[in-house]
């Protein structure tokens, strides 16, 4: 009787284990083919020669990550990359965090200002480019170079210079690019329990000191996450390098190139396949390594439920 | 008492002004360049601008740019390749999300901490890493220059999958396992409870992913080369000389604002369920 009882208890639970993978059947096959195949074929590319337009693997080694080490435009694509990430990261939290504190504060009028600020969430990276070359344009008629030459000084060579460029394009992502951080702070700093500020404000009257002991250890699980995010997709930029500068692959002597452009460049529009996947698994690691210094440092919020 | 009360709520009126007026300079500083780009998009096309001068108003608006810049630029073909793109990824990534989100969020079975891992992991790892491969692998299919490719690769979007699964609390089991009992089978429960249930987060995740698509460029670049097929994003960057000089820029001016004004709009419509969208997805 227990026997047979255990045994339908056992077919029906492998039953549900059925119906559960029927479900899930097509979603998994999809991500096996264009995620974990995808994943797998780019590793072992990366150690062959292929070519987009040769086909064919005549090798199987190490090459291309020995050619990597050498290669100079690859250098300076990993170190602008890693100055683009650290300043952008920090920028975008700077001050979407100060902005939603400040809206946080204000007494009224936070939805107009949520709607003003949040806005340029919806820019496109295309549109965000157009903007930057209009305003950056390298000409004398170039917004920026008017001003600079209303106010009496010299125009500048902006994105075609070599030493401005990656500063150029870094100006309208952080005039433009705090929104989604600066919504995810709000959110979390409405959450903030008035019990926890109440009992601070007995002990001190600074408003920074309340800031900084009460609110931010509070919305640490925010700030975690929108460090992490940030880390991670601008190791992953590539657009407003390709849109504007005017070769599409980096501006002049390499001096906006990023990893990402240089995959493009080698894997999409120069056909060496192989090169450019061992250039992604490079990437790959990096931001697992960033992604988890990252997590390890910051670690979980507190919580004082 | 009644001193110190008034006291306290004059300073924080007065911090209220200071912060209002900060962001509004804020928030100048960033609309001010569209609103240059929306200045010169109505300029007249034979308008020589001063060197040097910044025109914070036309010298008179003609919208007629704007139907000339749809017909140089091909941009009602582009918006609708979008439209086709954004409505398609969105509905057949909305069914895989429900599906998903709803196997694991209400159902218990061997290996589904497994199954779950392996999505976080997909989230955190870089789809482009997978740029070259999917793109080699689109071509093996035949799949480059057709809506397939431009729609299908991507359909298991997994930030729509926790957002479907966090949702998942709010649906009773109660009632799942009444409709069990009444005998109704899993593609029932699914599209007559589940489905109905989740229109809130659906439309949350429609409205955040058309745009998303909307705006996308980087996939579309790889994997198209016929401008029948370019989307509206694609259509602006290979925006080519027409006119030469000044009649160029206004046309691109205006091109630009038409892509922009869309979104805009859905934004204006929507705006709860963008700050819900990222709040979900921003706090787990």
């Amino acid at each position: 009787m227990d026997t047979a009882k255990k045994k339908k208890r056992v077919s029906r639970k492998a039953k549900k284990n059925i119906t559960a993978y029927v479900m899930l059947s097509i979603p998994i096959l999809w991500w096996c083919v264009f995620f974990l195949f995808a994943f797998i074929r780019a590793v072992y590319f990366s150690f062959t020669d292929l070519r987009f337009d040769v086909e064919l693997i005549s090798s199987f080694n190490f090459d291309n990550y020995i050619r990597l080490f050498g290669d100079s435009t690859f250098g300076k694509a990993f170190l602008n990359t890693f100055i683009w990430t650290i300043v952008m990261t920090f920028a975008n939290n700077f001050l979407g965090l100060i902005f939603a504190f400040l809206l946080f504060k204000m007494a009224r009028g936070r939805k107009i200002f949520l709607t003003l600020l949040f806005w340029p969430t919806l820019v496109s990276a295309v549109i965000g480019s157009e903007i930057t070359k209009l305003v950056f344009n390298p000409s004398d008629t170039g917004i920026m170079n008017s001003i600079i030459t209303a106010m009496g000084g010299k125009p500048l060579g902006w994105y075609n210079d070599p030493d401005l460029a990656l500063v150029t394009l870094m100006i309208l992502p952080t005039l433009l690019g705090f929104s989604t951080q600066m919504m995810i702070y709000y959110v979390g700093l409405m959450g903030v329990p008035k019990t926890y500020v109440e009992a601070a404000r007995l002990e001190t009257n600074s408003n920074f000191k309340i800031f900084w002991h009460v609110y931010v250890p509070l919305i640490k699980n925010a700030m975690t996450y929108n460090i992490l995010i940030s880390l991670i997709s601008n190791l992953k930029v590539i657009a407003p390098m390709q849109l504007v500068s005017i070769d599409g692959k980096g501006g002049p002597l390499d001096s906006a190139v990023t990893i990402m452009l240089y995959l493009y460049n080698k894997g999409i529009t120069g056909y060496e396949m192989g090169y450019a996947c061992a250039v992604g698994v490079v990437i790959t690691f990096v931001i697992l390594l960033f992604g988890g210094l990252q997590l390890k440092l910051m670690g979980k919020g507190v919580d004082y439920e | 008492m009644n001193k110190k009360r008034a006291a306290q709520k004059r300073k924080s009126v007065i911090i209220t002004v200071l912060i209002i007026i900060l962001l509004t300079a804020v928030a100048f500083l960033q609309i001010f360049p569209f609103w240059l780009q929306f200045v010169t998009s109505l300029q007249p096309l034979d308008f020589i601008p001063e060197d040097g001068k910044i025109y914070w108003l036309p010298v008179s608006a003609n919208f007629g740019n704007y139907l000339e810049a749809i017909e140089h630029v091909d941009l009602l073909r582009g918006a609708l390749n979008s439209v086709i793109v954004a409505v398609g990824y969105t509905l057949l990534s909305a069914l895989v999300i429900l599906v998903v989100g709803y196997v694991l969020g209400k159902k218990d079975f061997a290996g589904k901490k497994v199954v779950k891992l392996f999505l976080l992991i997909t989230m955190m790892a870089p789809g482009e890493l997978m740029m070259v491969t999917n793109y080699k692998l689109v071509s093996e299919l035949g799949w480059t220059n057709t809506f397939a490719g431009l729609i299908l690769p991507g359909i298991v979007n997994v930030t729509g999958i926790f957002l479907v699964m966090s949702f998942m609390n709010s649906i009773p089991d109660a009632m799942l396992e009444s409709a069990e009992i009444d005998g109704a089978g899993e593609l029932k429960k699914l599209f007559k409870i589940v489905l109905p249930m989740c229109l809130p987060v659906l439309a949350t995740y429609f409205i955040l992913t058309f745009v998303a698509q909307w705006n996308d460029y980087l996939w579309p670049m790889i994997i198209t080369s016929d401008p029948d097929l370019f989307t509206i994003q694609l259509k602006l960057t290979e925006f080519s000389e027409y006119y030469g000089g000044f009649a160029d820029t206004v046309l691109r001016a205006a091109a630009l604002i038409f892509t922009l004004i869309p979104v805009i709009i859905v934004y204006l419509c929507c705006q709860k369920q963008f700050v819900e969208g990222l709040s979900v997805t921003g706090m787990k």
